[in-house]
């Protein structure tokens, strides 16, 4: 991307993540509401299924990468104050990271039955 | 960060005219950040769905009763408002109905779109 159009790159990365997040979501539900795993051993099973599972893993990826751009313009737009909006940006990182690698672990629990 | 001026500055949200463009575009704005905030929660239901046969009826359990179903209702809004709002924002960036008057009449429909299409599912998910 040219250096005088600052923030292409975020506005991309919410772009094409939006659209990979709205198909996939759309296909889960869809499925889901046609036939819903019964229990918890088809919901296991399901979720391990190869394309499933290669999918789900991208959506957290993608989710992520997609609040964070999101959330990121919230900050910048409502705290001009350097110090709060460092403390927010850090905070928010934090917890989203904090949030993938919690998704990581479960992702690693579903994959080994 | 921009450098002071002596502009005038009138931000009185009480008296500034909304059309409903901005009010789709602002309930985006609001939908997306309260999905970010549900997210903790999201995951925390994963988690019991996955981890054996007894958090999987555990997060069944909180989904049904009134509170989760409440919740419920509100995360499915917030998702299909942000969905139809970013979808017609994406149409935007192609620049299609970016003229004045089909951006009102699109902003309309999709504020609609988004509320029915929530109590549909809710209706369906009770």
């Amino acid at each position: 991307m040219t250096r005088p159009v600052q923030g292409l790159r975020a506005w991309m990365i919410q772009r094409v993540s939006a659209i990979y997040l709205a198909l996939f979501t759309l296909v889960m539900l869809l499925r889901l509401l046609w036939s819903p795993p019964g229990d918890h051993l088809l919901w296991r099973a399901w979720l391990a299924s190869p394309w499933v599972f290669v999918g789900f893993t991208l959506f957290i990826l993608l989710l992520l990468a997609h609040a964070w751009v999101g959330l990121r313009d919230v900050i910048m737009d409502y705290i001009q104050s350097l110090r709060w909006r460092s403390v927010s940006l850090a905070v928010v990182a934090g917890a989203l990271l904090g949030l993938g690698i919690w998704a990581a672990r479960l992702l690693i629990v579903v994959a080994t039955p | 960060m921009s450098t002071p001026s002596d502009r005038p500055v009138f931000l009185n949200l009480l008296q500034i005219r909304f059309p409903a463009t901005a009010i789709v575009s602002i309930a985006h704005r609001v939908s997306g950040v309260w999905l970010a905030v549900s997210l903790p929660f999201v995951l925390y239901l994963f988690d019991l769905s996955v981890r054996g046969a007894q958090g999987f009826a555990h997060a069944q359990t909180l989904l049904q009763h009134p509170l989760g179903r409440f919740w419920l209702a509100l995360f499915m809004w917030a998702w299909l408002h942000h969905l139809f709002a970013g979808l017609r924002f994406l149409l935007l960036d192609m620049e299609l109905g970016i003229e004045a008057r089909t951006a009102r009449r699109s902003a309309v429909w999709t504020g609609a779109l988004a509320l029915v299409t929530a109590v549909l599912l809710m209706g369906v998910l009770w």
